[in-house]
C-alpha cells in the first residue's frame, strides 16, 4: 500500500481514538477500501487527499455520527456530551452561543433529576423489601398467614418501587435521545426528528425492556396475591378501624412483699395504673391484646413487667393503634415503700396514685396524672414536657426551657419523683 | 446547490445508486459526485448511518486479492426510498410550476 495512504490511515486511527474499537475500523477499513480503489482506477492519490480535506474534519464527522447512533440505541448522558462537544465545533452562529449553556443546563438538570429518581426509586425497592422481610421473619412460626401476607408486602413494594425505577430510567433515556436529535436536527444532519424503526433492532430492545418489566409485575402481582390470600389486609383494616382491641385476655399475677426493693415497668401501647389497696401482695392485672405479649419475672428483689410486640403484626413499631386502650394495674400494699419504681412507655399513659416514692415515670405519647398533690411537701418533684403543659389542679404551672416546659419543687426530702413526658400532660391532683 | 437541500437528497441518491445494484464505497461516491457537488468525505457517515437506521446492510467479496466491502439496500431502505420518491414527485410539480412560469415569462 501507498506509504501516503498509511499515513493518512494512522492518522484517522489516532483522531477517532476514544470510539469504540469497532467503529474504528469500520471508518479506517472503508478509506482504505476507498483509496485502495480509486487508486486502482487512476486516479491521483495527492488530489484525492487534497479532496478528502483535513483528517480531523473526517474524524469530526465520523464521531458526531457513531455517537449519534450510540445514542438512539442506548442513550447515555456521556454520549450526549460528546455530541454536544462536537456539535460545539462546528458551530458559526455567534447567536447559538447565547443559547448554548441554556440548552446544556436544561438538558443535565432533567436528566439528572430522572438519574437521580432511578436511584432513589431503586434504594426504596431494595429497602422497602429488606425491611419487609426482616418483619416477616420476626413473626412467630405459628402465625404462618401474616408471615405470608407480610412476604406479599415485600413483593408488593420491591415490584412498585422497581416499576417506578425503571419507568424513571425509561423517562431519561427519552429525553436523552430527543436532546440529541434536536441537536442533530438543528444541524440537519438528518431531515427531521424522528427516526426510522429497525424492526429486528426495536424488537431486541422491546425483548430486553419485557424481563425487567415482567420481574416487576411479577412481583407486584405475587406480592398482591400472598397480601390479599393471608388476610392481612382485612386484619390491618380490623385493626386500624376498631376503637378497641377485641380478644383481650387478663392476666393476674402476685408477688408478697417481703424482699422487694425495685419495680421496673415498661410498656409499648398500654397505660400504666398505679395504686394502692388494702392488700399484702403486689398485684399485676393486665389486659392483653392480639398482638401484644409481656415478661414479667422477679430477680432478687426486683420485679420486672415488659410488654411487647408479639410479632404479629408486621411494622409493629409504627403502630400507634389502640395506645392506652389496654391497660397494666399495679396494686401495691399501702404503706410500702420501694427504693425504686421505674415505668417507661411508648404510648401509655401514666396514673399514679398514692405516696409515689421514688418514682421515676417517663412516657412518650402519653399523658401523666399524678395524684399526689398532698405529699408534695414531702417529696423532691421534677416534671417536665416536650410539648404539653403541667398542671396542678387544671391550673398551669413551670417554666418554659429550650426543651419544653418544666416545673421543679426542692423540699431536700429524699423522696424523688420524676415525671417526664414528650407529647403529654402532665397533671397533678 | 444550497447546502441543506443536498444534504436532504444525499440520504436518498445513495439508496437509489444501490436500489440499482449492490456495490462498494468509492462506486457510490463517483456516483454521488457525479450528481451532487459534495465533499468526498461526506459520504461515509451517511451510508453509516443509514446502516445503524437499518436502510442498508453490507457483506464483502473478494475482488483481486482482497475483502471489498459491498453495500446492498434492504426491505426497509427500499420503502423508504419510495416515500422519499412520493415526496419528490411533490416537489417537482412545483419545480415545474416554477420552470414553465420562467418559459412563458
Amino acid at each position: 500500500m501507498d506509504e501516503r495512504i498509511l499515513i493518512f490511515l494512522e492518522a484517522l486511527k489516532r483522531e477517532l481514538k476514544g470510539l469504540p474499537e469497532k467503529e474504528i475500523q469500520d471508518a479506517v477499513g472503508y478509506y482504505s477500501e476507498y483509496l485502495t480503489d480509486s487508486l486502482e482506477e487512476g486516479e491521483d492519490l495527492d488530489r484525492l487527499l487534497e479532496e478528502l480535506g483535513p483528517v480531523k474534519q473526517i474524524a469530526l464527522s465520523v464521531k458526531a455520527e457513531t455517537d449519534f447512533n450510540e445514542t438512539e440505541k442506548n442513550p447515555r448522558l456521556s454520549t450526549f456530551s460528546r455530541i454536544f462537544k462536537n456539535s460545539l465545533k462546528s458551530i458559526k452562529n455567534p447567536f447559538a452561543y447565547l443559547f448554548i449553556p441554556l440548552f446544556l443546563l436544561i438538558v443535565y438538570t432533567v436528566a439528572l433529576c430522572f438519574y437521580g429518581m432511578v436511584f432513589v426509586c431503586g434504594l426504596a425497592a431494595v429497602l422497602s423489601f429488606l425491611g419487609l422481610v426482616y418483619e416477616a421473619l420476626k413473626i412467630p412460626g405459628k402465625f404462618a398467614l401474616e408471615i405470608a401476607g407480610t412476604l406479599g408486602m415485600a413483593l408488593f413494594a420491591a415490584g412498585l418501587f422497581g416499576l417506578c425505577a425503571y419507568g424513571f430510567y425509561r423517562l431519561a433515556g427519552w429525553f436523552i435521545r430527543f436532546s440529541s436529535r434536536l441537536i442533530r436536527f438543528i444541524r440537519r444532519k438528518n431531515s427531521g426528528i424522528y427516526r426510522v424503526k429497525i424492526e429486528a433492532e426495536e424488537k431486541k430492545a422491546a425483548a430486553k425492556r419485557k424481563w425487567r418489566l415482567k420481574l416487576c409485575y411479577l412481583f407486584i402481582i405475587l406480592g398482591l396475591v400472598l397480601f390479599g390470600f393471608s388476610g392481612l389486609p382485612l386484619r390491618l383494616f380490623g385493626i386500624f378501624n376498631s376503637q378497641i382491641p377485641e380478644n383481650i385476655i387478663e392476666h393476674t399475677h402476685r408477688y408478697p412483699v417481703t424482699g422487694v426493693s425495685e419495680i421496673a415497668i415498661y410498656t409499648e401501647h398500654s397505660r400504666v395504673r398505679m395504686i394502692t389497696g388494702d392488700i399484702t401482695s403486689i398485684v399485676f392485672s393486665y389486659g392483653q391484646s392480639e398482638w401484644l405479649a409481656y415478661d414479667l419475672s422477679q430477680e432478687g428483689g426486683v420485679i420486672k413487667f415488659r410488654e411487647r410486640s408479639n410479632g404479629r403484626l408486621p411494622l409493629f413499631p409504627l403502630v400507634s393503634l389502640h395506645e392506652s386502650l389496654t391497660e397494666l394495674v399495679v396494686t401495691i400494699p399501702e404503706g410500702f415503700t420501694a427504693e425504686r419504681i421505674d415505668l417507661q412507655s411508648k404510648g401509655g399513659h401514666f396514673s399514679l396514685q398514692g405516696t409515689g416514692k421514688n418514682l421515676h415515670a417517663k412516657t412518650l405519647n402519653g399523658n401523666i396524672d399524678f395524684l399526689g398533690k398532698n405529699h408534695l411537701s414531702s417529696i423532691n418533684l421534677q416534671a417536665q414536657t416536650k410539648r404539653g403543659s403541667i398542671l396542678i389542679d387544671d391550673l398551669p404551672v413551670g417554666s418554659e426551657y429550650p426543651g419544653g416546659i418544666r416545673y421543679e419543687r426542692k423540699t431536700g426530702s429524699g423522696n424523688i419523683v420524676d415525671l417526664i413526658t414528650t407529647g403529654g400532660i402532665i397533671r397533678i391532683y | 446547490m444550497d447546502a441543506q437541500l443536498k444534504k436532504g437528497l444525499l440520504d436518498v441518491c445513495v439508496l437509489s445508486v444501490l436500489r440499482r445494484e449492490d456495490t462498494y464505497g468509492y462506486k457510490i461516491t463517483q456516483e454521488i459526485t457525479e450528481l451532487l457537488d459534495t465533499s468526498e468525505s461526506a459520504l461515509y457517515p451517511v451510508l453509516r448511518r443509514l446502516e445503524s437506521q437499518g436502510l442498508l446492510d453490507t457483506y464483502s467479496r473478494e475482488y483481486s486479492g482482497r475483502l471489498r466491502k459491498y453495500y446492498r439496500i434492504t426491505g426497509a431502505g427500499i420503502s423508504r426510498l419510495r416515500e422519499s420518491m412520493k415526496e419528490l414527485s411533490d416537489l417537482k410539480r412545483v419545480i415545474d410550476y416554477i420552470m414553465d412560469g420562467d418559459t412563458d415569462g
